[in-house]
């Protein structure tokens, strides 16, 4: 059984499809991550589904209620944990929670209850009074979190819940996901991070100009790559010519520049790796590491369209 | 009623918030105090220069009617007090020459035109003892209008209640929006299942809480610290205030409309609330501007609140007296509370 089923859904700004004719339905007790570099139409999509946004075309029913129709039962049944911490400064841990748990009528006892089950899963117990502006960054990313999950919402909608967190505070976040699948939430999330939706989802829709050009399993998404190897350079300074002359090299299926250097897909990568040595020295360029790694699904992103996810 | 859940969030904050507090209350009360206190008590007499060239019984006569008004220092020479005045030191010179006795010369005044109004006062002063004492008109008799001590905590009290509850309802209002969209908490709360009005009446009814709040603590501060006497009815000071109240909470929405940040906002309320301070007369009255100012005073909501509530604190006057500005008060009500609402941007 689906808890969300997307049909056609279309959102049009200025003339420029941001979401076009998506079609998707999330299994309950599934995590469905959404993959997609910035502008490829997450936010969006989760907005909508929200109902926060108005679609142009095409609907979506969330638990059975409709988006366009029952706005108001659509946001009982779902929470929503934005991207950046939306958190009142001046109210405590609890007292925050208490307000978004009235606005959503919780009633005063389940309230009470609630909030320091959730503070215990966030681990944030023992400062339940201290107010939010005394919090590190990782302690308001974790409330942030809990504040989604004040009325018990069926299904969670997390922007890119671990961006900018230092491994640690990553790996938290991603435990108190955990948890919250295996008492039957059903979470979409939206990630730039490779590892986190290997590690986090059951199956991945890759997302770009608004479209879903693939779904499936992590684990199936990479062996879509076939017999394909990466061979992974650190270098810095590298021009656009170079990317140009690697791509026309025998053997190289796709190149992209990645925020560390470049990524090249080929079925011979330990054929080819001189040239590509070669190539790269004759532009003047010192080449800091040089491996031949297994895909991820940034490479299954490469491949789909030529480009990373952080273009 | 889920709104009060949002008033009470707003308050709470507001509560925790000491620069705040200090605005809302400490620094008007500061203000009413100073001001209050500084315009109270008789005014003294002025003091003047006067130079004795004629010996004669009618100049002597004539000098001693003059020390009744004035506070007077008496020079030798011109010289020295045409020095004395040019310098500051002193605001005018009365000089009766030699001759004066007889009738063969006037008295000559020397005035200080840097400080017009004391300068116009000596004069009228002067040219009523002159009269006088020559014989030429009977004394003058002044007698103030109500027959009542004047209180200048009358005139302040209201006055900077207005201008306070003006300026802290739009720089609150606008900043507590303004907050709530940059924090991402704006967003946050329109996720739960609550509607827009919702969310609005909620924001809204606290900064309507804070101003009545304002008003009890000035108008009862007035009455019980300083004993300010209030000849009308307080429910028709309660009104109007309620009116000044509206108005200020529809210009914190107003500007929250226009303005993305802090001091965006302080800029906006205090480039619209000080003009028409000042101009509507909560700090002085408006008889001391020039004619076509104070025409220009008389479409302000300043003017019409200060004018009701001065009516009904000083005069004693009731509701049909001062119909006229409260009605143009509602209308001011009615116009920034709509136009707030219609432009509300919903969406960033």
């Amino acid at each position: 059984m689906a808890i969300v089923e997307i049909q056609g859904l279309t959102k049009v700004f200025n003339g420029r499809k941001a979401v076009d004719d998506l079609n998707l339905a999330i299994e309950k007790g599934e995590i469905l991550g959404l993959l997609g570099p910035n502008g490829a139409g997450k936010t969006t999509t989760i907005a909508m589904l929200s109902t926060i946004l108005q679609p142009t075309e095409g609907t979506a029913t969330v638990d059975g209620y409709d988006i366009r129709r029952q706005p108001k039962e659509v946001r009982r049944v779902i929470g929503v944990v934005p991207q950046d911490v939306a958190l009142y400064d001046d109210l405590t841990a609890a007292e925050n929670l208490a307000y978004f748990g009235k606005l959503y009528g919780v009633v005063r006892e389940r309230s009470k209850k609630r909030v320091d089950e959730l503070l215990g899963l966030v681990q944030l117990r023992d400062r339940a009074n201290d107010r939010v502006k005394n919090f590190s960054s990782g302690m308001k990313d974790r409330l942030n979190l809990a504040v989604g999950l004040i009325h018990e919402p069926r299904l969670l909608f997390l922007d890119e819940p671990t961006t900018g967190l230092d491994p640690q505070a990553r790996l938290a976040v991603w435990e108190i996901i955990k948890k919250l699948q295996a008492e039957g939430v059903s979470i979409l999330l939206t990630t730039h991070y490779m590892e986190e939706a290997d590690y986090l989802c059951d199956r991945v829709a890759v997302m770009d100009n608004g479209k879903v050009i693939a779904l499936d399993s992590p684990a199936v998404l990479k062996k879509s790559i076939g017999k394909l190897e990466v061979i992974k350079v650190k270098a810095t300074g590298l021009p656009r010519v170079l990317l140009a002359k690697l791509r026309k090299l025998r053997g190289v299926k796709e190149v992209a520049q990645t925020s560390e250097g470049l990524r090249l897909l080929s079925p011979t990568a330990d054929a080819i790796l001189g040239q590509v040595v070669g190539l790269i020295t004759s532009k003047k360029v010192r080449i800091d590491s040089l491996n031949v790694v297994q895909p991820t699904l940034e490479d299954v992103f490469i491949k789909l369209t030529g480009r990373t996810l952080r273009d | 009623m889920r709104f009060l859940t949002i008033t009470a969030k707003e308050l709470r904050l507001w509560l925790r918030d000491r620069h705040a507090l200090f605005f809302t209350f400490a620094l008007p009360l500061l203000f009413i105090t100073v001001f209050g206190l500084a315009f109270s008590g008789d005014m003294g007499k002025i003091d003047v220069l006067v130079v004795q060239e004629d010996n004669g019984s009618v100049a002597d006569n004539y000098v001693r009617a003059l020390d009744l008004v004035f506070d007077v220092t008496k020079v030798d020479s011109v010289a020295v007090a045409e020095e004395d005045v040019s310098d500051g030191e002193k605001v005018a010179a009365i000089i009766v020459p030699e001759g004066f006795s007889d009738n063969r010369a006037n008295v000559h005044l020397i005035y200080d035109e840097t400080k017009r109004e004391t300068s116009t006062i000596v004069m009228h002063i002067l040219e009523a003892v002159t009269l006088g004492a020559l014989g030429q008109a009977p004394p003058i008799i002044a007698e103030p209008v109500s027959g009542k001590q004047l209180d200048p905590f009358q005139f302040f009290v209201p006055g900077m209640a207005v201008f306070f509850i003006l300026m802290v309802g739009g720089i609150g209002g606008a900043e507590s929006t303004i907050d709530e969209k940059d924090r991402g908490t704006f967003k946050r709360n329109l996720l739960a299942p609550i509607g827009r009005a919702s969310y609005l009446a909620g924001k809204l009814s606290a900064h309507f809480l804070i101003g009545c709040m304002q008003l009890v603590v000035f108008f009862g501060a007035g009455i019980l610290l300083f004993g300010m006497a209030v000849y009308g009815s307080l429910l028709l000071v309660g009104l109007v205030g309620i009116l000044v109240v509206l108005i200020g909470v529809g210009l914190g929405l107003l500007i929250s409309c226009f303005v993305r940040s802090h001091d965006g906002a302080t800029g906006a309320v205090m480039a619209l609330t000080l003009p028409i301070a000042a101009l509507g007369g909560l700090w002085w009255s408006i008889e001391m501007m020039p004619g076509y100012m104070q025409s220009i005073a008389q479409v302000l909501p300043t003017y019409h609140a200060q004018n009701a509530l001065t009516s009904v604190i000083i005069r004693g006057k009731d509701l049909a007296a001062i119909a006229p500005s409260v009605l143009v008060l509602a209308g001011f009500v009615i116009a920034v509370l709509v136009a707030g609402l219609l432009l509300f941007k919903w969406e960033e």
